[in-house]
């Protein structure tokens, strides 16, 4: 008996541009006969479906679902007036303590100035504690063995190349500046 | 022509000579630790009339994998090698960390000196440094 042909060659076999070798073997063959058959009924079925006209939503369930979603809008829009008193009272009572101690608006802008430079500075800061442990004796493989502790207990550590995380690889860049020729 | 085929015949012997004279040698790098653990070790190598060819591990399980080194000192003279384990399967005495090969042209000279060791803890440890030639081959 001659090989079996796969699902595409029976499925050409079904839209009729199938090989003649095919269709012989069809005719012979009860097990391909049968896939054929089901590949035709599952063909009609859907043709039957794609046939079927659209699906029409009821006007009366249309008005309900949108009338639903308008609701919903409307209420996360809308907050309920003692929400509303407890922001005005919230506001008045920062405004009495700020008055009470005396802090200005320039003396706000200020601190916020302050806290933005110190946010600005933070990873000169990583850099310049990595400089400091390069410049101060040489870095040594001791330096990448205590951060290598740090990181195993997650006790924070130095960011050596400044990913803004501190792992594994930074223990490596460590220890790739202890043994450099160049720094030493 | 006969000055031709002497100078020829002198390179030839001078090129053989310097072929018997390269030697692949093993040395064997060891640090003492003494009664201490050693957790990490840190060592400075030169060589005149050699160059560093590779860097194996030593032989315990702390220090089994290759140390840390710069890719750099292959094919050079001088090497810093260095390691450490966080485990506390760590070795004390004397401990093989380490061996390097060399490839020698000549009579060879080695250093080794030792920039840091430490314990399980990470505190400095007073440790000993020491190499060890093993018999090379002839190449």
């Amino acid at each position: 008996m001659s090989q079996h042909p796969d699902i595409v060659e029976l499925d050409a076999l079904r839209l009729g541009h199938g090989r003649a070798e095919d269709a012989a073997h069809v005719g012979g063959c009860r097990e391909c006969g049968e896939i054929l058959a089901d590949l035709q009924a599952l063909g009609d079925s859907l043709k039957t479906i794609a046939q079927a006209p659209p699906i029409q939503v009821p006007a009366e369930r249309e008005r309900l679902i949108l009338w639903g979603a308008h609701k919903r809008a409307l209420v996360a829009r809308r907050r309920p007036w003692w929400r509303r008193s407890a922001w005005a009272a919230a506001a008045l009572v920062l405004i009495g303590l700020g008055s009470m101690l005396r802090l200005s608006a320039v003396q706000l802008t200020r601190n916020a100035e302050v806290a933005m430079k110190s946010e600005a500075a933070r990873p000169r800061a990583l850099a310049s504690a990595v400089s400091e442990l390069e410049g101060k004796r040489g870095v040594d493989i001791l330096d990448a063995f205590a951060l290598a502790r740090a990181v195993e207990n997650h006790n924070g550590g130095i960011d050596v190349n400044r990913d803004g995380v501190v792992d594994e690889r930074d223990v490596e860049a460590l220890a790739a500046q202890a043994v450099s020729l160049r720094g030493a | 022509m006969r000055t031709l085929l002497s100078g020829a015949l002198i390179l030839l012997v001078c090129a053989c000579a310097r072929a018997d004279s390269v030697r692949f040698r093993p040395i064997d790098v060891y640090v003492d630790s003494g009664k201490e653990p050693l957790a990490a070790y840190q060592v400075e190598i030169t060589a005149t009339n050699a160059r560093i060819a590779g860097v194996e591990g030593g032989e315990t399980g702390a220090f089994a994998d290759p140390p840390h080194y710069d890719p750099a000192a292959l094919q050079g003279g001088r090497i810093i090698l260095a390691a450490f384990n966080t485990g506390i399967d760590l070795p004390r005495g004397r401990t093989r960390v380490a061996t390097l090969h060399m490839e020698e042209d000549g009579a060879a000279e080695y250093q080794i000196r030792i920039t840091a060791a430490a314990t399980a803890d990470g505190k400095r440890i007073q440790a000993k440094a020491s190499l060890e030639p093993r018999q090379g081959d002839l190449r």
